[in-house]
């Protein structure tokens, strides 16, 4: 189990956690995380369900405290220096929830006040975002009318809109269409390569395959793994990142899991 | 099992007869407010049932109620005097609080896949509404039968019992009924917007109802005959309540023909209002809410939001507009208010009489007394709405608050302003009005608002500091409003009040005494708002996200 990231000397370090940790009830979501993510870096944060990726992001985004440990976003302690880590990042969230009595954009204005973000430059951005994605018709269409794919295109519009250094990006292709993914793909590749950083969790594996050079892979609050989709393939003597993940959290060979659940129904 | 046997000799499937009832008491129990999410329990222990709260305030209502038949001589009467707020009480419940439980176009999307016949359905929906009506008609009518049965005897205690459940049962069966009628002839998100104003009308009859007819119950308890009006005996709980007067040996034509017209209307009632509840029904309620939705363009905001320079004070008032606008129960909870502050306003004015000018008459406790109520509501409807803008059910939404480098302490003082601006100081421009039909002096007018304005100013800075609450960020509980409402009504009102009192007895006499008076009071409001701002900063500091 490998609990501190090095990462290459060129990259500044926009990420930090240490031994963070969450506790609710009787039971650690996050147990003493600790890892570093550099500038410009797109690190994939894979994890089977409750392994505790959603906590660790809330954590790091300021919605909740943790029980124990630090982390700090693009140099500033989220926790004794919320304000200023939260100027730097911008989050989509994995529920999608959004206040749906407002129109697409009024929330991207309502946003934009948030951050303090001058009027006119708010407007500008909001209809370019609304544009790319297709959606600048609907701007002035309540939320509760989007579908789902148009409410994640807000949130994503939403977290960009004040040019953020560091993005936590949870699930954040959920519901887009595949042009709307493909465009999204390439922004990050794009925002990246301008020296944005950017924490990436989901569960599509080929995604983060392709769009993530490093992957930290958690379980039951832990790190388990940790480097190129490659080296963790290695050094788990799988093949794909695809049979290591499972190997890593322990599940069971896919084929045989099949079998016996087709087996349990009788057929 | 006999219950299982008869079920299907009904045609309905008693296991998923018991599994959608089981689903719709969970519904109801695990309100947001006691819902748990990815494993973070949100609400406390105290909210984990919220129909028992509600159930506890309607049970001391139930109590006060008690004393009618205990003090009254007229059976008929007294039972008609319980059972009429209990059927609005009633239907303002099955309306407003599980308005669901009747029929929901969610109903559709989860049970039209699932092997549900539209009979096993409609039980299980029919059970629900039986259940919960007679539920709280027990907690609002028991404290009754227990009263009566020791002043009168326990057979027209237990006649009691059976009027206060046909009572209740013949509400839950008109209100679906009602509900039924109104979605076939309006559309769902408009009856939803027309359920806002019912509730109005329901707090009227409620308020107005118990206003006016207070001094006439207090003679009748007294012994006093009590006259009723003429269409007394066309109301439904009358009918209901006459068979009290028959268990009293009271066998007159009128009696024995309300009391058939009671029966009559049971007979007719539930088989009508269960045959309302189908999911075919289900699936038109459904499609209406869909259809309906995109069809409203939202108005703009443009000259509300320019009136604000901090863009957190824009953002939080453009939510609150928004809020307004398109969430229904907030809007129901907002709209709710307003007959009671009306109320309270046209009760100040018929209590003072006349307001005499403080600066020529030496205003006192005595004078402020008589027209109380007019400035109980200047703290009552801010004071309400700060609670209710805490909550919502788009609570989960709130993450941006946590994520954005907003100031969490900016955000909860930019709900205070935007109350102050939108909602106290037009309330004190129209309150300006009445003072100076009575004064005639403008300065007069001018100088007792600065005073009361401040004064109310104070009170909201006191809400705040004792709850300091994130906008929205919240779950909304069932039933969550009468504790907090109780308070506010009480404690809130009289502090105003005090205050009013103690800065006219000494600050109201010369010029000199009022300037330094109001110069006091500003101060104190200044330094308030300095320490409310650190308790605002340290307590929001601390809160989670809820979701």
């Amino acid at each position: 189990m490998m609990n501190m990231t090095t990462i290459p000397e060129i990259y500044p370090t926009m990420i930090t956690t240490t031994g963070l940790t969450k506790r609710f009830a009787e039971k650690d979501a996050v147990r003493g995380l600790s890892f570093t993510v550099g500038k410009g870096e797109i690190v994939g944060f894979l994890g089977p369900n409750g392994a505790g990726k959603s906590t660790t992001v809330k954590m790091l985004t300021g919605m909740i405290l943790p029980t124990s440990g630090s982390a700090t976003v693009a140099g500033f302690d989220i926790i004794r220096e919320p304000i200023e880590a939260k100027k730097r990042f911008g989050y989509v969230p994995e529920s999608g929830a959004l206040f749906e009595t407002l129109t697409g954009g009024e929330y991207l204005h309502f946003i934009a006040d948030l951050h303090h973000l001058d009027r006119d430059v708010a407007a500008r951005r909001a209809d370019e975002f609304l544009d790319l994605f297709g959606i600048l018709a609907q701007k002035d269409q309540r939320l509760q009318e989007y579908s789902k794919g148009m409410k994640q295109k807000v949130l994503i519009a939403a977290a960009l809109i004040h040019q953020p250094e560091v993005l936590f990006l949870d699930e954040p292709l959920n519901g887009l269409d595949a042009n709307a993914a493909l465009v999204f793909k390439e922004i990050i590749k794009r925002l990246s390569a301008q020296g944005s950083t950017i924490l990436f969790c989901s569960h599509i594996l080929d995604v983060v395959e392709k769009l993530c050079p490093r992957i930290i892979i958690l379980n039951e609050g832990s790190i388990i793994a940790e480097g190129t989709p490659e080296s963790i393939a290695r050094r788990t003597g799988e093949k794909t990142l695809e049979e290591a993940f499972c190997r890593l959290t322990g599940v069971r060979d896919a084929r045989e899991s099949a079998k016996e659940f087709l087996e349990a129904l009788g057929r | 099992m006999i219950l299982d046997r008869l079920l299907t000799l009904f045609g309905v499937d008693p296991l998923q007869w018991r599994a959608l009832l089981r689903a719709s008491y969970l519904l109801l129990r695990r309100n947001p407010g006691s819902v748990s999410v990815k494993g973070l329990r949100v609400g406390k222990a105290s909210r984990a049932n919220a129909i028992l709260v509600m159930l506890y305030f309607y049970l001391i209502l139930g109590v006060i109620f008690a004393f009618v038949p205990w003090g009254s001589g007229d059976p008929s009467i007294a039972a008609s005097i319980v059972l009429i707020p209990t059927s609005i009480f009633l239907a303002s419940l099955i309306l407003l609080e599980f308005g669901a439980t009747i029929i929901s176009p969610e109903d559709f999307a989860v049970l039209s896949v699932q092997p549900v016949s539209s009979r096993t359905y409609f039980a299980a929906r029919v059970s629900v509404i039986i259940i919960l009506t007679l539920l709280f008609a027990a907690v609002l009518n028991l404290p009754s039968a227990v009263s009566i049965s020791i002043r009168r005897g326990p057979l027209e205690g237990f006649v009691w019992v059976i009027a206060a459940s046909a009572n209740a049962l013949a509400t839950g069966m008109g209100m679906i009924l009602l509900y039924a009628a109104a979605l076939r002839l309006i559309p769902y998100r408009r009856l939803m917007t027309l359920l806002a104003y019912m509730q109005m009308s329901l707090s009227f009859l409620i308020y107005g109802g118990f206003g006016l007819l207070s001094s006439r119950i207090g003679g009748f308890m007294s012994g006093i005959a009590m006259a009723v009006p003429w269409w007394w005996d066309l109301l439904p709980p009358v009918w209901f309540a006459s068979f009290t007067a028959l268990a009293a040996g009271i066998w007159t034509p009128l009696s024995m023909f309300l009391a058939l017209c009671g029966i009559v209307l049971l007979a007719v009632l539930l088989p009508a209002g269960a045959s309302k509840i189908s999911l075919s029904y289900a699936e038109s309620v459904s499609r209406a809410a869909v259809s309906e939705s995109a069809q409203r363009r939202p108005v703009r905001l443009r000259w509300m939001v320019s009136l604000l320079k901090r863009p957190e004070d824009r953002a939080i008032a453009t939510l609150i507009a928004r809020q307004f606008r398109y969430d229904i129960r907030f809007k129901m909870t907002v709209l709710g208010i307003i007959p009671l502050t009306a109320l309270y306003v046209y009760q100040g004015l018929q209590g003072g009489g006349k307001f005499y000018d403080p600066f020529q008459h030496g205003l006192d406790i005595r004078g402020i007394a008589g027209s109380s109520l007019l400035y109980v509501a200047i703290i009552l409807f801010p004071g309400i709405l700060k609670d209710e803008i805490g909550k919502s059910d788009s609570f989960q939404a709130a993450w941006v608050f946590f994520t954005t480098p907003a100031d969490r302490a900016a955000l909860v003082l930019a709900v205070k302003r935007v109350l102050t601006i939108y909602f106290l100081i037009p309330y004190l421009f129209l309150l300006g009005f009445v003072f100076y039909y009575f004064f005639r002096n403008l300065l007069h007018v001018l100088m007792h608002e600065l005073v009361i304005l401040l004064a109310s100013q104070l009170l909201l800075q006191i809400a705040f500091f004792i709850s300091p609450r994130l906008p929205f960020s919240a779950p909304r509980g069932l039933g969550e409003r009468i504790g907090l409402t109780t308070l506010i009504m009480v404690a809130g009102p009289l502090l105003l009040l005090g205050m009013l009192a103690f800065f006219s007895r000494f600050f109201y006499t010369n010029a000199v005494s009022y300037l330094v008076g109001a110069s006091a009071l500003g101060i104190l409001v200044a330094i308030v708002e300095r320490l409310l701002r650190r308790r605002v900063s340290r307590k929001v500091g601390g809160l989670e996200f809820a979701g």
